[in-house]
Order: structure tokens, then sequence, then C-alpha cells
């Protein structure tokens, strides 16, 4: 009996053991999870991207590609995640890249000077993952593709190995342009395995996007035209959906079914943009009838693909997620984007208690840092990312006392912000002691445009200001010092005048090739009013100091810089022309330089005074993020907003905040080192293989790649010791931006009116003085008015 | 009688809250925004608003265009509609077609229209050389005070037929015995048109300087296809200063500047209203 008892008794405790462990695979089946985020956060190129997605077999396959690249598989049934190094595979590839001097190919009997093994594709099939490697010879006068070599990729211990042996041989005759005597494959995009076919798209001849189908028993290939094609998904019955775009006055997308076999095709659903942006992550269900898409930052469910039923069912992890989202069985949706995977449920049950809509109007790296961070740091809220809405319309919703959305980011000196600010319409975000410590620790000048009546009502999100920056590399060369560099536009325009016999016999020119008269003109003139507009804002622009620099402009001599007329431009791909017009040379200035610090960037801003006695004030353009005064949710738009202040970009940071000097690298240095050192590595074995002709050569490239290693350390910086030097210089001159007439006058308010007499400025029929003076009295009119 | 009236109150009743949501709930609310200061406390201000927007010199400058270009639009309008609808009203048997082509130009798109206009009135257009050809100097019409008149007769142009049909339904509706009499009678045209015909087009004379009027003071789309939001000063009309106020997204001085605008037209119209009773008796 009490055998029995405790028999029972465990059969009961095994049984809610069991009951309870199904119930957390339930609950973790539906949950929105993170499979993989690769952030660019202060890593410059080195971090990767995602190139594709395929779900086979139960599991999900990740691509990633850049300084390393690396397969990720998960299993679906278990959650288990592997990685798997690709980057000995990349090694192999490299390896069968070089060809020996001297060999010749057995198609042309031409002497190859190179061969290249191309990765075109991986994807998953048979239970495994395979990649379609191509290979390109080269000579002096032709090339040749031996494409279409399916490869297995073996997966073992944490790395990918390509097979030695093609498994298969996919038909690549159709895959290839020709131009002459020079033979390449034609680039394939969206490579997706499904049962025996391998689908993927190609730009043909005209330029149409193809679908292309591999028989993966045959290797035979088929082509198909789908006008406007855009995208392609393969279903789980075979048949193909597609999405073309339609550009035009109503642009819209179209969700499609192929079928390949009977070659029909069935519209399923228009999206018209105007009703809300365009529509990524699309999926279909099983059954045909239920159509999910995100759209504004929010995933929608359509029962029946009947639009006017769609429903928010979970806020999107990415606003920029591809076309289509693979649908699991357990209703997940796979999104992703370059920068990650998702699975995000589309049980409208699960959904968060609290939804945090953020509208950003203008973009900046640190507002999606901040999102993905957030979103890890707060599952508890959801936040919806709207990028599609119309800043004219904003004070209307303020108003209306709208509170749609929680948190607005937007440049500070838009008219939208001027409006708001200028009304009131920013909640008072100084009662956040956490939000008050972060801005207590940013320049203080550049804090000042964070408050209204002595109240704190945005945050910082992004800093940038153009300008003309010089070339410090080409600065060193010639010679140059920072002491002989101008400080006023006066000398600035000096300046340009000694260059031409500074730079008589060398390698260098003045400014960037592409940097034609006009436009080297109008960056100048608009350079120079702007900055007026910033120092002497109640002035009227016609006065002997801006007099006398816009006639400065039209007196450069740009023949004696080498500076080329657009038409020179347009004869720029003629036999020689480019060597003949100085393509060759290295240029000095260029006229978008970022004078915030700039990540990457190793020019020098030039930060020039108006006039001998005037201080050097540039304006600084601040994109802030602010908190609507009727968001229902204020408390959590601040903690938004602490996250955004926590995750500022790396130049956006050291530019905000003084105590900032620790020179910073990229998070990927030392595996960049290591690729060098890589490169050398192959470098030092082909000069060993290399006849005598081809040795200097190498050697060379060998002296380079030694020079480049040597200094690495010193010069390979994401904010260089150097870059802060400079940036706490010139950080007292920046001024933040407000809106001003000037704005007013380039808007489409005056625009065209001032366009047409900037040109004639610009071209010489029109006197500096009388474009002064008809910007005075436009602006009188608008200052007259009022705001 | 009593229960018939009720009977008709559901059939007024939508009518009535319709005009009262589409027109005069707007029309208070308009009122109401004029009346604050449009911030996030959204104060109310009195008639603040009205006395900046009234000391605002653009505004003066908006409303003295205004009143000018319609002190010379709608009296010219006018006359000119009156005097073609008589002679057309004569002309018998092609009438009918000059009675139908006359509204042509209110039809025509005011961009197209401006396009030839800009060509025939630029410095080497066909009215400067027309000009010298008479033997006087050319003009830059197209720039300061001269652009009024491209304007003004770009606007006569577009609206005379207009008016001229209204005229011209007026005219045809009066009896031809009526004349037949008075000729017979001995009346003189002169007094047949102070004893006959203008009695009769009193009402509907006046209803045309009312829409001359209103569509003087309307003058904006020519002006701002040649000028923009900011053209010369000469042309800057009110219409330019509430575009322009709309583009600052200030809704406050636009209300202010569109009600003000809406008294001073409610009063001229009463003045005319008054006058017109006046002639009436005057002519009865």
């Amino acid at each position: 009996m009490r055998k029995s008892i405790i028999r029972i008794l465990g059969c009961l405790l095994l049984a809610a053991v069991l009951a309870a462990g199904c119930a957390c695979a339930a609950g973790a089946e539906g949950e929105n999870e993170t499979l993989l985020l690769l952030t660019d956060e202060d890593s410059g190129w080195g971090s990767g991207s995602l190139q594709s997605v395929n779900v086979a077999d139960g599991k999900v396959y990740l691509f990633v590609s850049g300084l390393t690249e690396s397969v990720q598989v998960t299993d679906l049934a278990s959650g288990q995640t592997e990685s798997y190094d690709l980057t000995e595979m990349q090694e192999q590839l490299a390896e069968g890249t070089t060809q020996e001097a001297g060999e010749e190919t057995p198609e042309t009997g031409a002497e190859a000077l190179a061969g290249m093994n191309d990765l075109v594709c991986c994807f998953p099939w048979k239970g495994g993952i395979y990649a379609v490697v191509n290979h390109t010879e080269y000579s002096n006068t032709q090339s040749t593709v031996d494409g279409g070599h399916v490869r297995r990729i073996r997966l073992e211990d944490g790395k990918g190995i390509l097979g030695e042996e093609d498994e298969l041989r996919l038909d690549w005759t159709e895959m290839t342009e020709t131009a002459g005597s020079w033979t390449n494959s034609r680039y394939i995009s969206g490579s997706e395995a499904f049962g025996d076919r391998l689908y993927a798209t190609a730009y043909s001849d005209t330029g149409d996007q193809n679908l292309i189908i591999f028989d993966l028993t045959t290797g035979e290939m088929t082509e198909r035209m789908i006008p406007d094609l855009s995208d392609f998904t393969v279903t789980a019955d075979g048949t193909i959906l597609t999405l073309q775009y339609r550009w035009g006055e109503e642009s819209e997308q179209i969700l499609s079914r192929y079928d390949p076999e009977s070659e029909e095709t069935e519209e399923l659903v228009r999206f018209r943009m105007d009703d809300g942006g365009s529509v990524s992550a699309l999926a279909v269900s099983e059954d045909g009838n239920t159509l999910y898409f995100v759209r504004n930052g929010e995933i929608f469910e359509a029962p029946g693909r009947d639009l006017s039923q769609a429903r928010a069912v979970n806020a999107s992890p990415c606003s920029n997620a591809q076309s289509f989202a693979p649908l699991l069985p357990d209703g997940r949706m796979l999104i992703w984007s370059g920068e990650g995977a998702f699975l995000r449920s589309t049980d409208p049950s699960r959904r968060a208690n609290v939804t945090l809509r953020l509208r950003p109007y203008s973009w900046s790296r640190s507002l999606d840092n901040a999102s993905n961070a957030f979103a890890a740091e707060h599952p508890e809220i959801e936040l919806v990312r709207e990028d599609y809405g119309d800043e004219s319309t904003l004070l209307q919703a303020m108003m209306n006392q709208d509170g749609t959305v929680d948190v607005y980011v937007m440049a500070r000196n838009s008219s939208a912000f001027s409006a708001l600010y200028d009304r009131g319409f920013l909640a008072d975000l100084s009662g956040d002691a956490g939000l008050t410590d972060r801005i207590g620790k940013i320049y203080p000048h550049l804090a000042e445009c964070l408050y209204r009546d002595g109240k704190l009502v945005a945050v910082p999100a992004a800093v940038s200001g153009d300008g003309i920056g010089l070339s410090a590399e080409v600065l060193t060369k010639m010679g140059l010092t920072e002491a002989d560099l101008p400080r006023t536009w006066d000398q600035f325009f000096d300046f340009l005048g000694e260059l031409p016999s500074r730079m008589e016999g060398t390698n260098f020119r003045a400014f960037e090739l592409y940097t034609d008269r006009t436009e080297l003109k109008r960056d100048l003139l608009n350079g120079i009013l702007n900055q007026y507009a910033l120092c002497h804002p109640d002035e009227p622009f016609l006065s002997d100091t801006a007099l006398h620099l816009l006639e400065r402009i039209n007196q450069i001599d740009c023949d004696a810089l080498g500076i080329l007329t657009e038409e020179d431009m347009d004869r720029m791909n003629e036999d020689g022309a480019f060597e003949a017009m100085g393509g060759m040379k290295e240029a000095l200035m260029n006229t978008y330089t970022d004078y915030a610090l700039s990540e990457y960037s190793t020019n020098v801003p030039l930060i020039l005074a108006l006039g001998e006695d005037e201080e050097a004030a540039l304006p600084l353009t601040v994109t802030v993020a602010f908190v609507n005064p009727y968001s229902a949710h204020a408390a959590e738009a601040q903690l938004f907003l602490e996250t955004v202040m926590d995750h500022l970009n790396a130049s956006t940071r050291y530019a905000l905040r003084p105590d900032l000097n620790e020179p910073l690298r990229y998070p990927t240095h030392e595996e960049q080192k290591k690729n060098l050192e890589k490169w050398l590595n192959v470098a030092r074995k082909n000069v060993e293989k290399a006849d005598e002709e081809q040795k200097a050569s190498w050697e060379e490239i060998i002296t380079e790649f030694e020079k480049e290693l040597a200094e690495f350390d010193e010069k390979n910086w994401l904010i260089s010791p150097d870059a802060i030097a400079h940036y706490r210089q010139r950080a007292e001159h920046l001024r933040p931006a407000g809106w001003d007439y000037f704005s007013l006058l380039l808007s489409a308010e005056g625009g065209d009116q001032f366009m047409e007499r900037q040109t004639g400025f610009l071209e010489g029929s029109l006197p500096a003085r009388e474009l002064l003076s008809f910007m005075d009295k436009k602006i009188q009119m608008m200052r007259l008015e009022g705001n | 009688m009593y229960r018939k009236k009720r009977l008709a109150l559901p059939f007024v009743l939508p009518g009535l809250a319709g005009i009262l949501l589409f027109y005069g709930i707007p029309f208070l609310g308009g009122i109401w925004y004029s009346l604050t200061d449009g911030s996030f406390e959204n104060a109310f201000v009195g008639f603040r608003n009205y006395g900046n927007v009234w000391q605002n010199p653009m505004f003066q400058l908006g409303l003295r265009n205004t009143l000018e270009l319609s002190l010379i639009c709608a009296p010219a309008l006018f006359l000119l509609a009156f005097g073609f609808s008589v002679l057309l009203n004569r002309i018998r048997p092609a009438g009918a077609f000059f009675r139908s082509s006359v509204l042509l130009p209110y039809l025509m798109p005011s961009s197209a229209v401006l396009l030839i206009w800009l060509i025939w009135f630029d410095y080497g257009g066909a009215v400067n050389r027309l000009i010298t050809l008479l033997g006087g100097n050319r003009v830059f019409w197209l720039q300061g005070a001269e652009l009024r008149l491209p304007v003004v007769l770009l606007f006569l142009w577009k609206n005379l037929g207009f008016c001229v049909v209204i005229f011209l339904a007026a005219l045809q509706a009066i009896p031809e015995s009526l004349y037949e009499y008075a000729t017979l009678e001995g009346a003189s045209f002169g007094r047949q048109a102070f004893s006959i015909t203008l009695p009769l087009i009193v009402p509907t004379a006046f209803l045309v300087f009312i829409l001359c009027v209103v569509n003087a003071f309307r003058i904006f789309k020519e002006v701002y296809f040649i000028g923009g939001a900011y053209p010369e000063e000469p042309l800057y009309t009110l219409q330019n200063y509430m575009n322009n106020m709309f583009g600052k997204l200030n809704y406050q001085n636009v209300t202010t500047a569109a009600y003000s605008f809406a008294a001073i037209v409610f009063a001229i119209f009463g003045l005319l209203f008054w006058l017109q009773g006046r002639a009436q008796r005057g002519l009865s």
C-alpha cells in the first residue's frame, strides 16, 4: 500500500515535473530572442555584417562576412547555438588565388597573371552546408571564368573547412557576362536553397533583376524574368514569394506568388508607400491565408491577406529588415538585417505592457546603439521605432495633445524643432538626475542648446558640421606645418593663391578631383554665409566683410589650382583624360571634412574666422532626442534618453565630453593587424615563387605592407590621440546651430529665387553686392514677419 | 401649423449638424486659437495676438497692398464685365459663340497661363516691343512696383468671363417688351438704361461687385507664381503673410490675421449692402 502510494506520488511528481518542463518549453518557444547582434558601434569596418540567413532541417544558419567570416548554426529544437569560423576556408580559397607566374591557361594559351577564387554563396542542403565557388583567371588582355563549383563545407572543431572535391558542377554558362575579351561572373544575391533547388537573383544585361534557379541534382540553370523584382523567398510548398517595387507618384510594393513549375504568378497584395511607408520582413502562413509584415517599426498580422484587417502583433527589432522573414513552425518570425537576426513572436497576447514609440527624423548611430541596448536591457518595455512620419505635422500633433509618439529625434536647427522649442512643447527633463548628471559632463557651451528657460528639455544624439579640411598626410608631405595654415578666410584665399607655386612639379593637387568649380565655389559661399549668419545674427549680409569675402570667391584662379569645369568632368572617361587632368595626384583639401570629431578621418579641419578681429565660430548641427510632453510613458521615455546618452557613438561621445581624452582603438584592432600580417606572409611566399620581372613589384608590395605594419599601432585608431588633441583646441569655436532666417532662405519658401541668384553669382553674372542685397531684402521681410 | 414645424425639424437637423460640425465649430475653434498663445500651456491672451499682428509691419504691408489691389481690380473688373456683357447681349447672331468663349480663361489653370504672361511681359517680350514700336522706353515689368500691372491684367483676363456670364444672364432675363414699350413711349437709350436696365439688374450687379471684391481680395496665386513666398514689396499681399505664417507653423498668427481680415471684409460688405439698399430705394 505504502509502495503504491509512493509510486502514485512518484508518478504525480514526475507528471508535475514533465508538465512544468513542457510549460517552460512552450513558454520559451514563443519568446522574443536575439540570435545574433553585430553592432557596428565603434568598430568601424571590422565588425562584419550578416550576409544571408537560411532555415533548413530545424536549424537556422547565419552567414556573417567581414574581417572574419563565420557561420552561426542554431538548433531550433534544443536552442543550442554553435559558431564556426570560416576564415580558414577563405584562406583555402586564397591559396588557390594566385597562380604561378607564366603558367598558361588551358583555354586560351595566354599568359596568366593571376587567378582568383571567389565564394559566390553558401547554402544548406542535404543536412550540410555547401558553397558555390568560382575561379576567375586574368591576363593582360582577357579574363575567363570557371564557375559553379559546389563544394561541401565541413563544420568541425569550430571551423568550416572547404571540401577539396566538387560535389556538383552548376551550369555557369549563362551566369557570365562578356565585354570584349573580358568575361566576368554575374553577381548573385539572396541565395536560398529549398529541396533540390538553389534560388538566387542576378542582374541581366538590361539591368533587371532576374530569378535564377539551379537544379541541385543536375546542375541545370533556369532564368526567369520578373519585372521590377526586388526580392524573393521560397515557401514550404516550393512556390516563390516575390516582391516587386514600382516607383513613381504612387509607389507601391507588390507581393506575388510565383509557381516555377507552371510559371504562373498570382498577385497576393499591394502595399502603397503612402499608406505608412515601405514594408519589409514579409511572411505568409503555411496555408497561405495570413500575411505578416513589418511596417513603420511594428510587425503586423493580416488575416485573409486583407490589409484593412491588419493588426500590430509585436515591435520590429530592426529598422532596416530584409524583405522576407522566415516564419518558424512555432509561429515566430526570423527578422534579420545586416546587423543581426532576431526571433519575434507573432502572438499579440505576449506583447509588453508598455510600448514606447520612438520617431526619429534624423538618423544617428547612437540611436541604433541605444535601441538595441534598450531592447536588451528592458524586455518589459516594447520599443517601436517609427521611421515613417511627417515632421511638418508635428506641431499640429502637439496642439492636439497627441501622446502617441513618446520620443522624437531631430536636428536642433530644423524648423519643426524650433517651432516646438519656441512654444515649449518639450517635456521637462530636469527632474531626472540620471540625465542631468550625464548632461553635466558635456561642454557647457554645447549643452546650452539643450535647455529652455533653465530646464533641460533634450539630450544630444549626434553632432556634425561640414567644412574645409586638409589631408594630414599630404600636408606633411608638402612640408607644411599647422603654423602655415590660414586662420581667417582672407588668409585662406591668399593660401589658395600661393598653392599653385607650392604644388608645381609635385604629385599633389589642391582639391579633390571630383570637386568641380561650381561645387567648390558653392561650398565656400555657403560656408561663409552660414558662418556669417551665426556670428552676426542681427546684422545685414551686405557688409564690408561679407562683400569682400564673396568677391574673393570669384577671384579664385581655378585654372592654376587645377580645379575642373563641369565640361572637364564629362570628358573624364575619354582615353588618358583622367591622368591628364591630374587624377593620379593626391588632394590636399576637400570641402566636406567633419569639424566635429570624426571617426576614421585623418583630415585636419580648417577653422577660419571671418576677419582678423573676429572670433572663429562654426555652426555645429546637433541632433537631439526629446520627450513628448503628452507622453503617457514619460518615465520610460526618460529611461530611453539615458540609454541614448550611455550609448553615444565614440565620435559623438568624445566631441561632447571634455573629460574623455584616452585614445580609442578599434575593437577589431588586433584582428586587423593579424590580417595585415597574413597578407604580408602571402606576399613573401609569392616573392619567392615570382620571376625576376614580377619580383620587383612583389618586393614593392612587401615594403608597403611592412611599413604599414610598422606604423599600424601608431596610426590605426578609432579616435586617435592627435584627433582628440586637435578637437579639444577647436571645440571652443563650435556653436550649436539654431534655426535662422538664412535656413528659411535656403528652404522651399525662398529657395528657388535664392538658388537662381546664387547660380548667377557663381557663374559670374550677378555681382556679390546684388546677391547680398537680395538676401537682406528677403531676410528683412522674414524677420519683420517674425516667427 | 405648429405640428408641421415640428415635423420639419428632423429634416433640418442633419443639415444644421453638418454646418455646426464642419463650419461652426472650426470657425469658433479658429477664434479660440487666435486668443491663445499657442504654447504648451496654451494660455488665454485675450486680444494680444490681434495687437501684435496689427502692429506687424508685414501684416500692415500685406493689408495695404491687398486693399490697394482690390481697389484697382474690383471696380475695373466690374466695369469691364458690365461693358462686355452689354456688348455681347447686343451682338447677334454670333453672340452665342462669344458668350461661351468668354468663360475659357476662367477655366484655364493659372500656372499654364502664367508662363505666357511671363514671356509677354519679359524685358524683351511682346509688350515691351510694342512700347518701343510706339516710341516709348522698355520697362522691367517683372520687377518692383511695375509687376503690379501684369498681375492686375492677368487677374482681369482670368475673372472677366465669369462676371460677364452672370451679367448676361441678368440682362437676358429683362423682358424685351419693356424696351419696346419704352421705345414707343419715346424713351432714349440713356433713359432706358437708367429706368429699366439698371433697376432690374441692381441685385445681380451687386452680386457681381461682391464677387469682384472677394476675388480681388484673394489675389495670391498669380503673385505667388511670379514672386514666390517673398515677392517684391509692392506685391506682398495678406495671403503671403498668412501663407508664410503657416509655413512657420505659427497658427496663432495665421488665425489672427485671417479673422482680422474677415472682420474687414465683413465691414466692407456691410457698407456695400447698406449702399445697395439705398441705391435700390433711390432707383425704385
